[in-house]
């Protein structure tokens, strides 16, 4: 059934310092600093583009950087194929790195056949099925309490089960056994970038008249790719790690190489893959921070022409659930109600968010706007009278 | 006066003058802020307004303070507008803060004449009960039994049958108290105030066990943050007298809420907000910010 596969091999050395360097960042972030990694996770961005389009508004926790790193993600995946999950995914490093450790302490890995491999890849599009399916429904990231990667990120968050970490060793544990099997059958940001990976532009090549057909390429791919068996490596599960062009014996011309499609078959190095790879990632969270694009967006009625907008720092906004707080203040019914409030667009921070209001300036004025965001309010569903948590000040 | 009198005078005087002024503001806050309650329950709002302000201008980075004094202040309005507001559905709304507050605070001389009102007006099983439930805080117990009378009945809501017996247990009549106590079941999701009066009704009836299972399931159901002002009706409530003495009943007062409010302002993100399920929708729930 199952065969053995040859030991893990040791990584190539600058892909092995990419990876340490963005797991580094995301613990530092993470764990130094106390950011929210959250909103740096491409997988954030599929799971809140549908309710984004459909309503200018993310799930609780996720930002527009969420969509800024999607845009990278998936434009690193139409030249450099799936290079980010060898190079910067923090699961993908673990789980590389726990199954090299195995190797050391004897633990061989286990090749599955082919086609079970195959049949065991389908699952990736059910788990993007269904947690697509369920956000979208809901507008929430209700697994995320399952999530073993958010488990980590958010420092074990309140809503994290148990769950979280029996996914978490699970993973660890298959990891050990068989190359990266989160990877390449339950992945699903993987079943999202497949398409775009497929027509990948940069390819691994093998040069049958040099090759020695001695099969170490296809021995050290992590993602178990018979890349002795190809001249084109099509496969969209290639992650362009470049671990078959580092182990290939044969050199001067070289019998495997990594670059665009061309004449030209000189193998492109493994440092332009990893600038090209920053270079897509920087400008992913450049944008973010050059167009910050509000992430919660609520709207009473159309503006009209002569609508005028304040711009608010609100103290407390710090997440979607204040935003919808501060919409249902906007929205009060009582003696602080404003009458021509037409649009909320916030971008919430941790302390102190921003507000941008839109508003009718014949039926209301910025005062009264400052009293309904500030001022207590009944709560109906309590029976009981609460403070606002926010203050105001001018941008 | 000698020398050594008059230097000790001036020494104790000074002595005094700055241990007024290191003791100063938060005291002084602190009297202003009791002054404000105790002439809150006096039901002078305009005095107890001036002395939170008092308290607020005396110690400002004490958040209590601000927000206690930013909620009567909006309660002194609200009670102006209530009685000029031409919009029922308005009206209701303001009503029903209105008494809110004066239950937090006790006051319900001050909710009698907002039940009565909006009886007046409604002439419903709901708002008989409202009012029945200030006459019985007030005492008036044959008032409240009139007052539910018309809505009395084997399908009336469970809340005004326990309500009717209730006045009915005050007046002596405890066989038909029995009678609606052993009749009226409530479910496991029953409101905290339903929940409440039938550990009343069940104190009056002398069954201190079941009282205290009740209250403690009125409590388990009370948001945190009106747990003090519930645990406080109890131990004041005179239909607990009889009971205040039994073991069941002193641990009953000390139950903790068993429900969950937000605690966003703590967290980096909305991880563990228990609003996170249900607060993702673009349109915030009418009359329910969060």
């Amino acid at each position: 059934m199952t065969r053995r596969a040859g030991p893990a091999r040791s990584t190539s050395r600058p892909r092995a310092l990419t990876q340490l360097a963005f797991l580094a960042l995301v613990l530092v972030s993470v764990f130094l600093m106390r950011g929210h990694a959250e909103v740096w996770c491409p997988f954030g961005g599929v799971e809140g583009l549908y309710g984004f389009v459909r309503t200018g508004s993310l799930p609780c926790s996720l930002g527009v950087a969420n969509l800024f790193i999607l845009g990278g993600v998936l434009l690193a995946a139409l030249l450099l194929r799936r290079a980010f999950c060898s190079h910067a995914c923090p699961i993908g490093t673990i789980s590389e790195w726990v199954g090299q450790g195995a190797a050391r302490i004897g633990l061989r890995r286990r090749r599955l056949p082919e086609r079970l491999d195959r049949a065991l890849a389908r699952l990736q599009y059910v788990t993007l099925a269904v947690l697509l399916y369920f956000t979208w429904r809901t507008g929430e990231l209700i697994f995320r309490g399952f999530d073993p990667c958010y488990a980590l990120i958010s420092r074990h968050g309140e809503d994290i089960t148990a769950w979280a970490y029996v996914a978490g060793g699970a993973i660890l544990a298959g990891s050990a056994l068989v190359s990266l099997p989160f990877c390449r059958w339950l992945c699903p940001l993987a079943a999202v970038l497949y398409p775009f990976s497929r027509i990948g532009l940069f390819r691994v090549r093998r040069d049958a008249q040099t090759c020695t057909d001695c099969g170490v390429c296809t021995e050290v791919c992590p993602m178990e790719i018979p890349v002795a068996r190809r001249t084109t490596v099509h496969d969209a599960h290639c992650t362009a790690c470049l671990e078959c062009v580092a182990a290939c014996p044969t050199r001067a011309p070289a019998a495997i190489a990594w670059g665009p499609p061309g004449r030209n078959r000189r193998s492109w190095s493994a440092a332009t893959l990893i600038a090209m790879l920053g270079v897509l990632i920087g400008a992913a969270v450049g944008g973010a921070q050059l167009f910050p694009m509000p992430s919660f967006t609520h709207e009473r009625g159309a503006a009209p022409a002569d609508a005028a907008s304040i711009e608010l720092r609100v103290t407390e906004l710090t997440c979607r659930g204040r935003a919808v707080l501060l919409a249902s203040l906007l929205e009060r019914d009582d003696l602080h109600a404003i009458e021509g409030y037409l649009r909320l667009e916030v971008w919430p921070a941790p302390e102190m968010g921003r507000a941008r209001i839109t508003y009718d300036p014949d039926r209301m004025d910025a005062d009264g706007i400052r009293r309904a965001i500030t001022e207590p309010y009944y709560d109906a569903a309590t029976d009981g009278w609460r403070a606002s948590p926010f203050g105001v000040g001018d941008r | 006066m000698s020398a050594q009198r008059i230097l000790l005078c001036l020494v104790t005087g000074a002595f005094l003058a700055a241990a007024a002024v290191a003791a100063g503001p938060a005291e002084n806050a602190a009297r202003h802020y009791a002054e404000a309650q105790r002439l809150l329950e006096t039901t002078d709002f305009d005095g107890a307004l001036k002395a939170y302000g008092d308290a607020v201008a005396a110690d400002k980075a004490n958040v209590d303070y601000q927000q206690q004094f930013a909620i009567l202040r909006q309660v002194v309005q609200l009670r102006q507008a209530v009685v000029k507001e031409k919009k029922p559905e308005k009206r209701e709304t303001m009503s029903r803060a209105l008494r809110s507050f004066y239950y937090g605070h006790r006051l319900y001389g001050e909710a009698l004449p907002l039940d009565q009102g909006q009886h007046d007006r409604l002439r419903s099983a709901e708002s008989a009960a409202l009012l029945a439930e200030t006459l019985l805080e007030l005492g008036r117990n044959s008032e409240a039994e009139a007052a539910l009378a018309p809505f009395i009945g084997s399908d009336a809501a469970p809340a005004v049958r326990i309500l009717g017996a209730i006045a009915q247990a005050r007046q002596g009549r405890l066989d038909r108290a029995r009678e609606v106590a052993s009749a009226v079941t409530l479910p496991e999701s029953a409101p905290n105030g339903q929940l409440y009066h039938a550990a009343r009704l069940q104190a009056l009836l002398g069954q201190p066990e079941t009282a205290a299972a009740l209250l403690t399931r009125a409590l388990q159901a009370t948001a945190p943050g009106s747990l003090a002002a519930a645990r406080a009706r109890a131990r004041t409530c005179p239909d607990f007298a009889s009971v205040t003495s039994n073991a069941a009943f002193a641990a009953a007062l000390d139950t903790a809420s068993k429900i969950s409010e937000s605690k966003c302002s703590a967290m980096p993100s909305c991880g563990g907000c228990p609003q996170a399920k249900t607060c993702g929708h673009a349109t915030p729930p009418a009359g329910s910010p969060q």
